[in-house]
């Protein structure tokens, strides 16, 4: 289906963890999290590890497909590494520079913060593979309703979502279009170094925030003339319903984190 | 006394409009009965006052003088801004700035959602509004995969599934190509003739009103003509002065005339001028 065509990174698909209420992938990712938090040692990162295959298995996607999402991250992923190598403390020295210490207890917090890092990205990046920007949006409000109580813009947040998706594609075009329209002219968008090639952008920013603002004026019209005013008493086209699937997704995941709590009380 | 709003769904009365209290009136004392089931054709240059007289009718803006009736409720009744909004349908002129979803069949739900309409009641309404634009195969598309002319459509279904009893098509046509203007042009004209859906269509092409049933040409926001397509384009020196074309066919008929051939007035397209020749030219026949 061409629906959610190049939005996101989201791989449409059928498979048990892709039909998964959009609400509870939302809390099963939060609770995984907690789970990644849970982990005590390295050694640990096993049970993360099997619940990370099996989703994988399910939802279709590859075990390489989720660890290239972690791949922009890897600078960071390094960072991490080093300064906990370098900077944590220790009793057990392995290297001794003077200034620079290499400690076993360090390289063993530089390992376990980077296993987080790895399997946090990696896990999150489940949830956005496998569901829809519209899902997600959608299942976001109905999560954070409740909040409306304490007057938290749950229904405005995620319209405020929707409609941005639904202008990336708009406004891409229209960049597009400007930036030959400003090429004709003369403008050059690729050569000089990175403040000149900066500068060159603004020819190019200052018609589209223009247009973009228009846009905005054009639609908030639209919107009131077609009886727009608020989630007040509004029904909604797709109604987000639980499965049987969903509940032993919730089983799975809070089981898997009781067993993350005792592994590590048993071990630290 | 017998209620008119059931014959005329959108009455203007005496209508001024100013966007600044030192600007000269946009729109100045109109007064427009639009009979229910009819396809009226609202025609003006830029600046005509055109855009603005249709903002007025769906409350978007309040007139500044003289009232508007949209099924007899008056627009400048705070409380009633929801129903005329859903009585009055609007489709606007630029179709990228007003569809809000990333799904065709989303965005024509917009409406109803905004409406409290119950989920089971939807499906259909949007089901009918979608084929009645010829749009149900390209119902999960997203909007940014579809061409100017199918963008007006869907948002044409989604002021239908509302099921307005006016609609107001303001430029809808404007910055489409040929193609899509006689495509969204068909459509709602069909609309009108099968549903008997009241159209009020703003433009300024001049073959585009041809086909209504009524004209109504404003000039400074006044009305300078009001009739039928070929009482109105007869009039060709008028018509100019106003700075609008006349259909190539009255022109013609008019200079014909004036080289003294005697050819009767409202002579629109084509097929009109063959048929007028023969008769004037082989009355034998």
């Amino acid at each position: 289906m061409l629906r959610d065509i190049t939005l996101g990174q989201y791989i449409p698909g059928n498979t048990v963890i892709h039909r998964l209420d959009p609400r509870c992938k939302i809390i099963l990712t939060i609770l995984y999290i907690a789970v990644i938090f849970c982990v005590t040692s390295p050694v640990w990162y096993v049970i993360p590890l099997a619940y990370l295959l099996v989703a994988s298995r399910l939802s279709g996607l590859s075990a390489k497909r989720l660890l290239k999402s972690v791949k922009p991250l890897r600078f960071l992923l390094i960072l991490t590494f080093i300064l906990n190598l370098f900077f944590s403390a220790g009793t057990t020295v392995w290297v001794d520079w003077g200034f620079l210490r290499i400690t076993q207890e360090g390289f063993l917090t530089a390992v376990h913060f980077s296993m987080r890092l790895v399997f946090l990205v990696a896990g999150t990046s489940l949830l956005t593979l496998t569901t829809s920007p519209v899902a997600l949006s959608d299942g976001l409000e109905k999560l954070l309703s409740p909040l409306k109580v304490i007057r938290f813009p749950a229904h405005e947040l995620a319209m405020m979502m929707t409609i941005a998706l639904r202008f990336i594609p708009t406004l891409i075009e229209e960049a597009d279009k400007i930036m030959k329209a400003q090429m004709a002219r003369g403008a050059d968008f690729e050569s000089g170094n990175l403040l000149k090639r900066a500068r060159a952008m603004i020819p190019l920013l200052v018609p589209l925030f223009v247009s973009a603002f228009r846009r905005a004026g054009d639609l908030a019209m639209a919107m009131e003339a077609r009886c727009y005013h608020g989630g007040e008493g509004r029904t909604r086209l797709r109604v987000l319903r639980y499965t049987q699937s969903d509940l032993w997704a919730l089983l799975a995941t809070v089981g898997t984190l009781l067993v993350t709590i005792f592994a590590g009380m048993w071990l630290k | 006394m017998p209620d008119k709003s059931d014959f005329y769904p959108m009455r203007t009365e005496d209508v001024c409009y100013q966007y600044d209290e030192e600007d000269v009136a946009a729109v100045d004392h109109v007064s427009l009965s639009v009979t229910k089931g009819s396809f009226v054709a609202v025609l003006g240059h830029n600046g005509s006052g055109k855009s603005t007289l249709a903002k007025l009718m769906n409350a978007l803006y309040l007139p500044t003088e003289g009232r508007v009736l949209v099924c007899g409720l008056d627009t400048a009744q705070d409380e009633e801004v929801w129903h005329i909004r859903r009585h009055a349908g609007m489709v606007f002129q630029n179709p990228d700035n007003q569809i809000v979803a990333n799904v065709v069949r989303e965005d024509v739900a917009f409406g109803l959602e905004n409406l409290g309409v119950p989920h089971e009641d939807m499906i259909p309404r949007i089901d009918a509004a979608l084929a009645a634009v010829r749009m149900t195969e390209r119902a999960s598309f997203a909007p940014h995969m579809l061409s100017g002319g199918q963008k007006q459509r869907v948002a044409v279904a989604g002021v239908l599934a509302m099921q307005p009893e006016v609609m107001i098509l303001d430029e809808a046509t404007a910055m489409l190509d040929p193609a899509g203007r006689a495509d969204v042009l068909a459509t709602v004209r069909k609309l009108n003739r099968e549903q008997g859906m009241t159209v009020i269509w703003i433009t300024h092409f001049m073959e585009e009103a041809a086909v209504a049933d009524r004209v109504v040409v404003l000039d400074k926001g006044k009305i300078a003509l009001d009739g039928t397509p070929a009482a109105v384009f007869s009039q060709v020196e008028k018509v100019k002065a106003l700075g609008l074309d006349v259909p190539p066919m009255a022109e013609l008929a008019m200079r014909l005339n004036a080289g003294g051939l005697r050819l009767p007035d409202g002579i629109l397209t084509v097929a009109d001028m063959v048929k007028e020749l023969k008769k004037a030219l082989c009355p034998s026949k």
